[in-house]
């Protein structure tokens, strides 16, 4: 049984007629978009599953199921790749045949994609939030702010701010792949692009070398709560450079096969603003938890 | 009087070559029907109808933990349940109630009803919309598994405040599960709340401006945008517990210089935004049944959407009234008791402009009607003693107390629920072609009426009286006031089985709803009673063009 189908003309009297809707203007106004049934989005859903599956399976399984629990998150994480690539290649195809409209279909990504980044600014939000007030209370509690037992006693900021200095750069060479590519040179948008992968690569590298000396020192999340929000808040923002670097590299893959154009390139844009935004976020990290902590 | 114009042909500028349609590459999917064409499907009003369903499963099992915490409660010293399993029946009754009915109920009625209110074939990214049902089946089925695992399901309440949902006190993965079946449903809130957005600003028909779009779908604006901030930092705050509890991090630990009541301000201001969440788009259901029953337009429009946006606002400037006996500061509770008493004024724009809709209106008390006005006098009284639980030194006294559960059941119970009834008597017609049965509705009306007030208003008195909240027993002299509220939830079960009844039932008969079932599209004049009830596939067959007249009548 389908869940509708057209009302049966003998059993929908229409009083009503003059409300006739159904008139046969031959004029079509907003092009409004005729869903396509697909099963990518239900699909997703059950290969994310496993993630919380194998989360689960880690923190209670022991040791013995230890390799099935990485095996689960491994598994999720990659088969999720699948719905992933099917879904995007639906909305490309979509778009391409221009069903819903281009602009139309571009005005609801353009706007969805800031409302996703509005969700992003509240969650990191909310680990600054915490930071902020744990500050403050233990200002109160101790008469005196980090360092805390347990956390170093001075902070060298110059690695960290070469690192801010990488990741302003690649914002700044993602924007000249984007110029690039306005002006119709794609290679060289090519080039500029592989260029901003290659410094968040290398972001993200000073960043692991620098919780492994941080590690090897013996300051952990365990260490006290600045452990816990510094790793928390670095890793939380790594695990984005990390997510906006796929997101590039599939940009990328797709100006190889020459998916893009001067007027055709949203995702491009959306993974360009995507950049802008951690490294919006890295500032903030790097001023308040890096470059103030002798202060405060 | 028609909604319609013809378009002109040339010279205005909405004028636009009819855009040509190539043959969609999706043709050649043929989606078998039956349960496979549901699992694919992204229309709108098949997944509006699956939240829906959900939500209505949800509630059966919701309803029964909640008859497993009053048989406990039925005499003093009863062991019927364990305390632990009491704890968890708690738990459970409120995370389902929640996460798995109110907000996917509401999140159906939005998507059914959102895009035909405002003249589209659908959301904007369907997908993205199934992707946001079918989220809430793991998050629903983590709940259910963590039944099954060492240690039971979660039992630290729904607010799993550390350190009681901490591993010292909750061992087991019952509350490991919990956070994350509320990640997934958080996901499932986020994506929907971008997706109602973008619908409503992109997708309005041509001549729909902001104010003249109807109730409900200004309830859902605002209800997005809460969605879009606030469960965010639900979901960062809950992460931060799961970490406490499994990754050795120290965010809720003293020993390491963290602070519990941090994560009350985090949750808080994720969860007082979520009372309105849950009760927004009942305010829009129960404002489109009073004025059809009335046979009028809604009264003071300009008013009731500045009043939910006033609302909006404002519900995130009063998390700390929760948080009164937790040891902040003087000044802060004075912001929060001042600000909490401050959202009375838009409630009571609201409440004065559904009694002037009435007022003076061609009254049909049909089954939706009595829900709506059902609605007006609970809530009236939740809100009221919302008011005096605003106040700190009344708070400090019946804090964690029954009261306190006896104000938010007549906000969420006497509020949500009973809007909910009003928009399922109102729009099932529309939905399914046919009628609910009245006489059952009336019977289904009272019962729950009855056996509302029958639970909950006796919750005040014990409540004052110093019964304290999720202790699984209490004082013997409780006892005879426990009985009677337990008896008022047999006669809500009874309710909710003669409701499930009349709906089966009801989708047994043949259709024979006509494009206006309750006869008062022409004093309305809205999309949605102009086109057929059930709606035919993308819903127009040309995007409406509206002319001057406002929509806001139904
Ligand atoms: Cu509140």
């Amino acid at each position: 049984m389908s869940l509708y189908s057209a009302p049966d003309a003998h059993h929908a009297p229409d009083a009503d007629v003059h409300h006739d809707i159904d008139a046969h203007h031959d004029v079509e106004y907003l092009p409004s978009l005729n869903p396509a049934p697909s099963y990518w989005p239900v699909l997703l859903t059950a290969t994310m599953t496993l993630i919380p599956a194998g989360i689960v399976l880690y923190l209670w399984g022991g040791d013995s199921l230890r390799l099935l629990a990485w095996g689960l998150l491994g598994l999720g994480s990659l088969t999720s790749l699948v719905p992933v690539m099917g879904w995007c290649h639906s909305v490309i195809v979509d778009k391409w045949a221009g069903h819903f409209g281009e602009a139309a279909q571009g005005r609801d990504l353009v706007l969805g994609t800031k409302l996703f980044f509005l969700s992003e600014i509240a969650i990191f939000g909310s680990i600054f939030a915490y930071f902020f007030a744990t500050l403050r209370h233990i200002h109160l509690d101790a008469g005196k702010f980090w360092p805390l037992d347990g956390s170093p006693a001075h902070w060298h900021v110059g690695l960290p701010a070469i690192g801010l200095g990488i990741l302003l750069t690649s914002s700044v060479t993602c924007e000249v792949a984007h110029k690039m590519l306005l002006k119709g040179n794609k290679s060289a948008c090519k080039d500029w692009m592989l260029v901003t992968i290659v410094l968040g690569l290398i972001f993200l590298a000073i960043q692991g070398y620098e919780w492994g000396v941080f590690v090897e020192r013996g300051f952990t999340v365990e260490s006290n709560v600045f452990g816990t929000v510094f790793y928390v808040l670095t890793g939380f923002h790594g695990f984005h450079v990390m997510t906006g670097l796929i997101m590039l590299l599939l940009v990328y893959g797709r100006l190889e096969i020459g998916h893009f154009s001067k007027r055709r390139h949203f995702s491009m844009q959306a993974a360009s603003w995507y950049w802008h935004l951690v490294d919006v976020v890295w500032v903030f990290v790097f001023v308040f938890v890096y470059a103030l902590y002798d202060a405060y | 009087m028609s909604l319609l114009e013809t378009p002109p042909s040339s010279g205005s500028k909405a004028t636009r070559p009819a855009p040509q349609f190539p043959e969609s590459p999706h043709k050649a999917i043929r989606l078998p029907g039956g349960l496979l064409g549901i699992l694919g499907s992204t229309d709108h009003k098949v997944l509006g109808m699956l939240y829906l369903a959900l939500a209505l499963a949800g509630a059966v099992f919701g309803g029964a933990f909640a008859g497993a915490i009053r048989a406990q409660l039925s005499s003093f010293d009863n062991e019927v349940l364990s305390p632990e399993f009491y704890n968890s029946m708690v738990t459970m009754h409120a995370s389902v109630m929640i996460f798995v009915v109110i907000i996917p109920a509401l999140a159906g009625f939005g998507n059914y009803l959102v895009p035909i209110m405002i003249g589209a074939r659908d959301m904007a990214f369907p997908r993205l919309n199934a992707f946001s049902f079918w989220l809430l089946i793991p998050a629903g089925g983590l709940m259910a598994a963590s039944f099954f695992v060492q240690g039971g399901t979660a039992g630290a309440g729904w607010t799993a405040y550390p350190p009681l949902s901490l591993k010292e006190y909750s061992g087991g993965p019952g509350v490991d599960m919990w956070i994350l079946a509320v990640h997934l449903a958080g996901l499932s809130s986020i994506t929907g709340g971008i997706n109602f957005i973008v619908t409503i600003m992109n997708m309005r028909a041509p001549g729909m401006g902001l104010m003249k779009m109807p109730l409900f779908v200004w309830t859902w604006l605002v209800n997005a945008w809460l969605i879009l901030i606030g469960t965010p930092v639900l979901s960062g705050a809950v992460t931060m517990v799961l970490m406490d509890r499994g990754f050795g991090t120290g965010f809720f630990k003293p020993a390491l210089g963290g602070d519990p009541v941090l994560y009350q301000h985090l949750f808080w201001f994720y969860s007082h935004p979520a009372v309105y969440i849950m009760v927004l788009p009942a305010f829009g259901l129960i404002s489109h049944a009073l004025a059809a029953f009335s046979r009028k337009r809604i009264f003071g429009y300009t008013g009731m959407v500045w009043a939910v946006c006033a609302i909006g606002l404002l519900g995130f400037m009063v998390w700390g009234h929760h948080m009164f006996t937790a040891g902040i500061s003087a000044e802060l509770r004075l912001w929060f008791s001042f600000m909490t008493m401050v959202i009375a004024v838009p409630t009571g724009v609201k409440i004065w402009s559904w009694l002037a809709t009435v007022w003076g209106g061609t009254i049909r008390f049909t089954t939706s009607m009595k829900f709506a006005l059902g609605f007006i006098s609970l809530f009236v009284i939740g809100g009221i003693s919302g008011v005096w639980l605003a106040n700190v030194p009344i708070d400090v006294q019946v804090h964690d107390s029954y009261f306190v559960v006896a104000h938010f059941h007549y906000v969420l119970v006497g509020g949500s629920v009973m809007g909910l009834f009003a928009g399922t008597y109102l729009y099932f017609p529309k939905m399914s072609g046919r009628f609910l049965d009245e006489r059952i509705g009336n019977a289904v009306f009272w019962l729950f009426t009855i056996g509302m007030n029958t639970t909950f208003l006796p919750m005040h008195l014990v409540g004052v009286q110093g019964m304290a909240r999720r202790i699984w027993q209490y004082r013997e002299e409780f006892e005879a006031i426990n009985r009677v509220i337990s008896f008022g939830y047999l006669l809500m079960a009874a309710a909710g089985a003669l409701f499930i009844y009349s709906i089966i039932s009801s989708l047994l008969k043949p259709r024979t709803c006509g494009r206006d079932p309750w006869g008062i599209n022409d004093v309305q004049n809205s999309l949605i009673w102009s086109i057929p009830s059930p709606p035919p596939p993308y819903n127009f067959d040309t995007i409406p063009v509206l002319k001057g007249s406002s929509t806001t009548g139904g």
